[in-house]
């Protein structure tokens, strides 16, 4: 047909930007015209996926009805195509669709997961991993959604959940595209919030009954769990489909990932990470058999189990997939690194703090409503302790397994600012008891504004969108921000909680220590940078202490009030030596004093003026932050008064320029003098 | 101690060889040194703070003349080289049992504030800690001090309290900022101040004015006086530094008893002059239910609320008795002069004539009287105190010279009334000009620096 692929592309570009209705004929036809030209598989694929992000809501689900035709009747090599980015093009495609297109593409989502229908390929659309990540956020966006809609009594969004797993998917490039609101009404659902709204909620102990109601139904989690797990035997068949989270099935599934876990670990003894979330999940078990959890955080735990099923799954999954689909650069199966950082939050806050603890959990999900993504960034950017996992695809999927992994520490780290919010929420939706210290009067007068990601709209879309939102500069700080968390200054709070974070802010989290001053320096380039001018500045030190012995100190006189309202401390300017030679010759050129940084006593440079005879006297010159002479000049290695040098210079140079601005040259370094009374300079010593 | 939670198990009494301290997270090692000899301490392995200030691995420090603790957040080992009075290993069954753990999340609070203010360019939090007497009030201003430049702001620290001087000598009071690491090791618990030497710590710069007397109520006026000059310069500074502005005010307060009213007026005074929003309690719920209701309906002149909150006093805090302060007033007025262990600094001697010399007395309080200066001639009864050099004019008036900034000290070795003649130790050699110095009433000479 079409030799280039570039007008193939062109071509399909246009062919889709006419796509505007789920007109069956017309997929069909794009479907085809992919099959015949898998030698530009690149090119539409990607001319596709363009397509998808760009186009406005209402043309987006024909084009992801295109994608998902083309995967399921064409399979490679647009499978893996698409694969590299399938987490961003749904995502950020869910993000702006309204509710029903939502719903059909949740649809479309479990149809991925299974094996294209009729076909004798046994393996799913997309591999596990791709969709998981998927899953898990949509999970996300569902709680972090879920306290708003308790509120405002909105009816439940209908959730894939509703339609029962089903082992014959309805693929929409086989069997004909589901019609906007034909196939699928939208039925309200029997356990959405508006048929529960004054249910009441107890308080701590597990209520499988009540679980429904406020949260996802856990046919989402049945069905999630129920996905094909190579360690799971045992996984999802315990699940009755009303149930809500019992200890039990808990118990039962973090077992199961134990087991999976060890087997791993007996694999690679020598890793690390493994290791770690073995001792995580064990900590986990302890703490859900030994302390009596609420059911909502009961939940929460659910939730991150079934992330960290995923997460250890991943790599055997992965290595199975590496068969299926070649092309695909192999699948290392890095770890996941961060889950160890999970252990504090359960190890440390044990019964004994149940409400930091509900306070903690609950920001799991509105972090990951929120800053998740920030956060994630900044660690990237600030390349800390957490070494990033080591994607298996080179592509958008990474990022939930990285949230994932980033999510743990935060919320047991950081009760977000918003997390008073959510809480109160919750409270509000009779989720949580009114458990945590009294302190929110207390706070409320202090001025926190919530950074602006925090903004916490009641809306769903908004909660994705900032899911997806671009990575902002402050967003480290306003991670930061949430070392507060809703702990306000109440005494009660302050002396009751010992939160781990607030030390770490001290210590790890400020980076290696000097071993001279215990001066802590983060590890990124920047503290690096610092660090190499703070050694530098030690030894310094070092040098100029012995020399200073010998010529003897003494202490100054303190500086007056002008003068210390103009002083700026310096941390790490004082210790820089090229900027303060900088600005020595800046200040050289122009109108300002002229002066020498005072010389060591082993570079043979005379302390007296050849010409005059009177000592060079020692300055604290403020704004190099040095000891200097003053009106002095370096000429080869003897300094001389600038003012008797030019005066003795001036008929045998005939510098006009210098001689003008000196014109009564002894008189002009009196003038220098004089100048020590401006506030930048003050006299701190003379040697007699 | 019959504090739940916490077991006092007396390590060993007045030992002098090395040996070894293992302390488990939140554990603290109480020690007490007495003045003249001293003790060397290691952190072997872990984390360790004094005061806020983090001791680095394998250093060396030398303590002398203090009572203080070492404590542990992640656990740690100590070496201990010297003699020690009385020392022992507080335990606490969890972190949330050690008081310490309120200042951390007082710390982290704080940070928050500043973090907020520094986006929004506003002032920082700015905070007061009183408490009674020896409920460790300096040791949380100290703290949360150290905590703040650890984390890299540059707060500053307003020393209310003319009792103990920071960053100067006892009867001044001083603000400074403080952007670098802290000395553990330094005299007066916070560090030292510029010398013609390099500094292994950097050096503070504080702005001092001088009081001359013990108590904050010996003379009110004066007092609140000179809080609001130290006041009025450091709102001038938090205006123009950025750096500071966002990081905030911690003031260190005066002790008030629980039912002293003076005290309580002088605090609110603080407040005020400071904008102070939150003020600390230490120790005393008593004072907290006072505060709480005098500030409940106050706003600070930035027009936030102010929050009055209670930190429990350490049981580890120890009444230091008078002839201890007197031993550690003595060794802030050495150090001013002569350096320490690891900076020894040359003062000058000079002889002037009793005639270029103008040297003002602090009037007792009286209230008829116009001037709380009067002049005074050189006299023996001068002899070993120190007297504050006044960054004014000997020209100036009364008034101008008792609220001008202190240039420094000088102290009095010697005077010779028959020849007019006066001997005085000054820091710096060079004559003192039109400096009119000052002579407070407090702290008494005890020692006579050149004998």
């Amino acid at each position: 047909m079409s030799s280039d692929g570039a007008e193939v592309a062109e071509d399909y570009r246009l062919a889709l930007e006419d796509l505007s209705s789920n007109m069956r004929f017309e997929i069909s036809n794009l479907t085809v015209i992919a099959r015949e030209n898998t030698e530009h598989a690149l090119a539409i694929a990607d001319v596709l996926q363009q397509h998808i992000l760009k186009a406005p809501p209402n043309k987006k689900l024909p084009a992801l009805y295109v994608m998902d035709s083309i995967v399921k009747n064409v399979g490679t090599p647009y499978t893996l195509y698409f694969g590299r980015s399938l987490f961003k093009i749904f995502m950020e495609s869910y993000a702006v669709v309204d509710h029903s297109i939502r719903r059909k593409m949740e649809e479309m989502l479990k149809t991925w997961k299974d094996p294209v229908p009729g076909s004798m390929d046994t393996r799913p659309v997309f591999s596990h991993e791709l969709v998981r990540p998927i899953e898990n956020a949509l999970m996300k966006v569902r709680a972090a959604s879920m306290p708003q809609q308790g509120q405002g009594g909105i009816p439940g969004r209908p959730r894939p959940g509703m339609f029962p797993h089903r082992n014959t998917p309805t693929p929409p490039g086989m069997r004909g595209y589901p019609g906007p609101a034909g196939n699928f009404p939208p039925q309200p659902h029997p356990f959405s919030n508006g048929g529960h709204p004054g249910e009441p909620v107890p308080g701590n102990a597990p209520h499988p009954g009540q679980q429904p109601a406020p949260y996802p139904p856990p046919s989402t989690t049945g069905s999630y769990n129920s996905t094909p797990v190579p360690f799971h035997p045992a996984y999802g068949s315990g699940l009755p489909l009303p149930s809500g989270i019992s200890v039990e099935t808990l118990n039962s599934d973090i077992q199961n990932l134990i087991v999976a876990m060890r087997a791993e670990f007996s694999q690679n003894p020598h890793d690390g990470g493994v290791q770690s979330r073995l001792k995580a999940l064990l900590d986990l078990q302890g703490v859900v058999q030994h302390s009596n959890l609420p059911p909502d955080q009961l939940e929460l735990i659910k939730n991150k189990v079934t992330e960290l099923a995923a997460v250890t799954m991943r790599a055997p999954l992965a290595r199975n997939s590496a068969t299926s689909t070649p092309p695909i650069p192999a699948p290392a199966a890095a770890p996941p690194l961060a889950l160890p950082v999970y252990p504090p939050s359960t190890s440390v806050t044990p019964s004994a703090v149940p409400a930091a603890q509900s306070a903690a959990s609950v920001t799991l999900d509105s972090l990951l409503g929120k800053g998740a993504m920030a956060a994630l960034l900044s660690m990237q950017s600030t390349n800390s302790q957490n070494t990033t996992p080591q994607p298996p695809f080179a592509g958008a999927p990474i990022r939930s397994p990285q949230m994932n992994h980033i999510e743990p520490p935060k919320a047991a780290a950081a009760p977000v600012p918003n997390a008073s919010s959510l809480l109160d929420q919750l409270r509000a939706a009779g989720m949580l008891p009114p458990a945590t210290p009294p302190n929110m009067p207390a706070q409320i007068p202090t001025p926190i504004p919530p950074p602006p990601p925090s903004m916490f709209p009641p809306g769903l879309s908004a909660s994705i969108a900032s899911l997806l939102a671009a990575h902002k500069p402050d967003s480290g700080r306003s991670s930061a921000n949430g070392l507060g968390g809703s702990a306000g200054l109440d005494s009660a709070a302050l002396k009751l909680q010992f939160r781990p974070d607030a030390v770490a802010a001290l210590y790890d989290d400020l980076g290696p220590p000097c071993t001279q001053c215990g001066r802590r320096f983060k590890t990124d380039e920047e503290g690096r940078r610092k660090k190499t001018a703070h050694m530098d500045w030690h030894f310094k030190v070092h040098q100029r202490s012995t020399e200073a012995e010998k010529r003897g100190t003494h202490r100054s006189w303190y500086v007056d009030q002008q003068d210390w309202v103009k002083a700026r401390e310096a941390v790490d300017a004082i210790h820089d030596v090229s900027s303060k030679e900088e600005s020595a010759q800046a200040s050289k050129d122009s109108e300002g004093p002229k002066y020498i940084l005072v010389p060591d006593s082993s570079s043979g440079i005379n302390n007296v003026c050849p010409i005059c005879q009177e000592r060079f006297e020692n300055k604290w010159f403020d704004t190099v932050q040095e000891w200097v002479w003053l009106d002095t000049v370096l000429v080869g290695n003897r300094a001389y008064h600038a003012s008797c040098r030019a005066e003795a210079t001036r008929d045998r140079e005939p510098t006009p320029g210098l001689s003008r601005r000196t014109p009564e040259p002894v008189l002009g370094k009196r003038k220098a003098e004089t100048g020590l009374t401006s506030p930048k300079i003050r006299v701190q010593k003379t040697f007699v | 101690m019959s504090i739940p939670g916490l077991g006092q198990i007396p390590v060993q009494a007045a030992v002098s060889s090395t040996r070894t301290i293992s302390l488990r997270p939140a554990w603290e090692w109480r020690f007490q040194v007495p003045p003249g000899s001293s003790l060397t301490l290691k952190v072997l392995s872990g984390t360790a703070e004094k005061d806020g200030v983090e001791l680095p691995l394998r250093n060396a420090y030398t303590f002398s003349g203090i009572k203080s603790k070492i404590l542990t957040w992640h656990g740690c080992e100590l070496e201990i080289d010297g003699r020690c009075d009385n020392d022992s290993i507080a335990e606490y069954a969890n972190p949330a049992a050690n008081p310490a753990t309120s200042h951390v999340n007082l710390h982290a609070r704080l940070n928050d504030m500043r973090v907020d203010a520094s986006r929004q360019r506003r002032e920082g939090p700015r905070l007061l800690v009183v408490g009674p007497p020896s409920s460790g009030k300096t040791t949380v201003a100290k703290t949360l001090t150290s905590y703040a430049t650890r984390q890299g702001y540059q707060v500053i620290t307003v020393n209310a309290n003319p009792k103990e001087g920071m960053l100067s000598l006892p009867g001044t009071l001083s603000a400074s900022v403080f952007a670098t690491v802290m000395d553990p090791e330094a005299v007066d618990g916070w560090g030292s101040t510029p010398t013609s030497g390099p500094s292994t710590i950097p050096v503070k710069l504080p702005m001092v004015f001088h009081y001359g007397r013990e108590s904050a109520e010996d003379d009110e006026d004066l007092y609140r006086e000179l809080i609001a000059r130290l006041a009025g310069a450091v709102s001038s500074r938090l205006s123009e530094d950025d750096e500071v502005k966002g990081s905030g005010v911690i003031v260190d307060g005066i002790g008030i008893s629980e039912d002293g009213q003076i005290g309580l007026e002088l605090v609110a005074h603080i407040v005020d002059e400071f904008s102070v929003n939150i003020v600390v309690v230490v120790g005393s719920p008593k004072i907290h239910t006072q505060l709480s209701s005098r500030f409940a309906t106050e706003k600070t002149s930035l027009g936030e609320a102010i929050q009055v909150v209670s930190i429990d006093k350490s049981d580890g805090v120890v009444e230091r008795d008078e002839s201890f302060l007197e031993q550690s007033r003595e060794a802030v007025i050495k150090e001013y002069f002569f350096g320490d262990a690891k900076r020894t600094l040359s003062p000058q001697i000079q002889q002037v004539d009793f005639d270029s010399l103008v040297i003002y007395k602090l009037a007792d309080y009286s209230p008829d009287e116009k001037h709380s200066l009067v002049t005074e001639e050189p006299s023996s009864l001068m002899q070993h105190w120190t007297f504050a050099v006044m960054n004014a004019s000997v020209r100036d008036s009364p008034d101008v010279v008792r609220a001008a900034n202190v240039m420094g000290f000088v102290y009095v070795a010697d005077v010779d009334e028959d020849r007019r003649k006066i001997k005085i130790l000054a820091p710096v050699s060079g004559r003192l000009g039109d400096r009119p110095l000052v002579w407070g009433k407090w702290p008494e000479p005890y020692i006579n620096l050149l004998g």
